[in-house]
């Protein structure tokens, strides 16, 4: 057999740190392991002992990217330990501001961070000479996410202004007015950048596993809903979430754990993973982006998770507008929920940018944090990574290994793996043998 | 003409939030890229160097011995090495561990059986490894600090931080006191100022995020904490939020409040 031996340090354009080792016999790849190499932080220590509502803002560090999804996944979980339901008006808002987040990390991604490798760039700084106006409009993009997410969330990463119950501020009609005139520019903008993307041609893969995305039966949800399982079908409650369904383990090779369902199954979570569980709840002009690509759905090719994001900008663009118009309409008023604090658990499932986000905790009656468990996208997804470098590794063992540690970067990257998230990686480490 | 400046943007451990809002200056990155060359930015680009570097930004808390090389290697390379951020300059929010037993902590996150698959050393400020030239507040690091401090560079200057407390900015917006007024524990008068009193102006109480302002009057404000209800408990989590390792909050907590806080326990190396 021709032995082989690749090597590659760090994976760039991704959050975080960690390496991807490839073991290959042959066109065989033999083994592959996900290591985090991302120093341990130890949220959920560090939450125990602390206030309920301390959670939002230091959970939200776990990640900053994802730092929205975090903190509203820590006020839902914790609102639900006291029993208390948040206003429509609340939930509009929230819904919102993670829309920013969503545009925010999707256009990220697709923009600066994937494009590259599709146009043969070391990155977006790369670009800037010969394709000025794409990243000009991909940075105004960028700029008019991020203003919505300053606009209700006060900052465009970890935000200040969400508390148990509601939110500390509103803005004004007028804020709102500018802020949907530069929606309906982005939305113009996202047809502009789908059509770009329509040209790419994303590499053949598929990975039949199964996949998990939140679930309400009504709409496309990012912020609550139960879990479903697109092949089984399976429906399960945000508090049983570790009732016969997600088990996460300790390896040795990495800070993150990682997780199987229902006994051993490996499981994906992921923008394609919502579209693919929820297309029937996309907003029309989402709907018209999904047909301008070549991609059948239920869709296994994590590659087209670059797709899911374009269909995503439009629907979150959509939603966001949709929620703009009718607090211009009808102005928001102050309607926080006041709340007793009494000892409960609590427990979240949403979907942050790149997937299932899992936020639970139990609070003691004096309001402090007696256990905190937190299981991210990336996290969800490392068994998944690795066998899908197992299965990709062996069809590319052909390539030239220029070639093949290029495909290998861009499947990781196609996870957009949030690696402090998930330790709360990534080099390659490529090896024939 | 002389070359422009090379410039690196590198993360230890933490959320990479800073490096994020770097990403975020959208309206000045085309202009920032005339100016000067980056040269290794992972998270951004490929095809990255290691140096030699006119400015070094670094964000993240060292937490491993691995880091701690790195870190010093890194030093060697830099002319000027910034700290960006809570992390790489108080330690950040992991650093409220080395005020708890270690043991503990790691059983919390990854059960009982499985302690000794994971390495835990003291969460340590860049300070604590190299000199640091240096340091660009808040969490996560103000973009337009960042942006100040290449505009000074490129001229030939250092800017200066605001040395009084965030007060100071809260009152001149006019904002409602929280604090006084409605008893919300806030932050604000022990705290750096440069964030326009963010928080405040949401109607939320300063997080402590800047760190501790030039000789920060701990003593006061934990007096006035007292008055407005706090338990001994409650003082200790609001101090030690962001800033473990800053040195007035670490000389407050040690020399002072453990007096009152007898679980308190720091963790040396």
């Amino acid at each position: 057999m021709t032995s082989k031996s690749y090597h590659i340090k760090h994976i760039c354009r991704v959050e975080g740190h960690g390496n991807l080792l490839v073991e290959m016999e042959g066109n065989e790849v033999n083994h592959a392991e996900m290591q985090i190499i991302e120093g341990a932080r130890f949220f959920e220590g560090i939450a125990v002992g602390r206030k309920y509502d301390e959670a939002i803002n230091i959970m939200s560090r776990i990640c900053a990217i994802c730092s929205t999804s975090h903190q509203l996944s820590a006020v839902g979980a914790l609102e639900r330990s006291v029993g208390i339901e948040p206003s429509k008006q609340v939930n509009d808002f929230r819904v919102l501001l993670d829309h920013g987040e969503n545009l925010q990390s999707h256009i990220l991604h697709v923009g600066m961070l994937a494009l590259p490798d599709f146009l043969g760039f070391d990155g977006v700084i790369q670009m800037v000479p010969k394709y000025p106006n794409e990243v000009k409009m991909v940075l105004s993009m960028k700029r008019t996410a991020n203003d919505l997410q300053t606009l209700i969330g006060g900052r465009e990463i970890h935000p200040v202004n969400i508390k148990p119950g509601g939110f500390g501020a509103y803005p004004t009609t007028n804020q709102l007015k500018e802020m949907k005139e530069k929606l309906v520019v982005f939305k113009q903008n996202t047809q502009a950048f789908a059509d770009l993307l329509a040209t790419l041609k994303m590499p053949e893969f598929e990975n039949k596993t199964e996949q998990v995305a939140v679930y309400d039966g009504k709409s496309y949800p990012f912020t609550k809903g139960d879990h479903k399982c697109l092949l089984s079908g399976k429906i399960v409650k945000p508090e049983d979430y570790k009732k016969n369904f997600i088990k996460e383990e300790v390896r040795g090779y990495s800070s993150a754990k990682f997780s199987t369902i229902n006994d051993g199954e490996i499981y994906y979570v992921s923008p394609l993973a919502r579209v693919n569980i929820n297309y029937k709840f996309l907003t029309d002009d989402a709907k018209k982006v999904l047909a301008q690509f070549d991609m059948k759905l239920p869709n296994f090719n994590p590659f087209n998770n670059n797709v899911a994001r374009v269909i995503e900008l439009m629907h979150c663009v959509d939603e966001a507008i949709e929620i703009t118009d009718k607090y211009i309409e009808k102005p928001p008023k102050d309607d926080n929920k006041e709340f007793k604090i009494k000892a409960g658990t609590g427990s979240l499932a949403t979907e942050a940018p790149r997937g299932l986000l899992n936020h639970s905790y139990d609070v003691d009656k004096n309001g402090i944090i007696k256990r905190a468990d937190v299981i991210t996208p990336t996290a969800h997804n490392l068994n998944k990574i690795e066998d899908d470098a197992k299965k990709f590794g062996s069809l590319i063992a052909d390539k030239t290994d220029e070639e093949a540690e290029l495909l290998l970067n861009m499947l990781v990257r196609s996870y957009d793996p949030c690696i402090s998230c998930s330790a709360h990686a990534i080099r390659i480490d490529l090896r024939r043998k | 003409m002389a070359s422009k400046p090379q410039i690196g943007i590198v993360g230890f451990t933490g959320c990479a939030g800073c490096q994020l809002s770097i990403l975020d200056l959208e309206n000045e990155l085309l202009d920032l890229l005339g100016l000067v060359d980056i040269i290794d930015f992972r998270m951004a680009m490929s095809g990255n160097k290691k140096g030699p570097y006119d400015i070094l930004f670094v964000e993240g808390s060292i937490v491993n011995k691995h880091q701690e090389e790195e870190l010093k290697e890194l030093r060697e390379k830099a002319k000027v090495l910034v700290a960006i951020g809570s992390c790489a300059s108080f330690g950040g929010p992991q650093a409220i561990r080395n005020y708890r037993d270690n043991k503990k902590t790691k059983i919390a996150q990854y059960g009982k059986d499985n302690i000794d698959k994971v390495e835990v050393i003291k969460v340590k400020p860049i300070n604590k490894v190299v000199k640091v030239d240096h340091y660009l507040l808040e969490c996560p690091v103000n973009k337009y600090e960042f942006l100040d401090f290449v505009k000074y560079y490129l001229v030939g200057g250092t800017p200066t931080l605001p040395n009084y407390p965030v007060c100071q900015q809260c009152k001149a917006k006019g904002n409602r006191c929280i604090f006084l007024e409605d008893g919300i524990m806030c932050m604000g008068p022990v705290i750096q100022a440069g964030c326009d009193a963010l928080c405040p102006s949401y109607g939320m109480p300063c997080d402590g995020c800047r760190g501790s302002t030039l000789e920060a009057a701990y003593d006061q404000q934990v007096q006035l904490m007292i008055e407005k209800g706090a338990s001994v408990e409650d003082i200790t989590r609001y101090i030690l939020k962001y800033n473990g390792e800053d040195k007035q909050v670490h000389e407050f907590l040690m020399e002072k409040w453990k007096e009152q806080d007898k679980k308190l326990v720091y963790q040396e190396d």
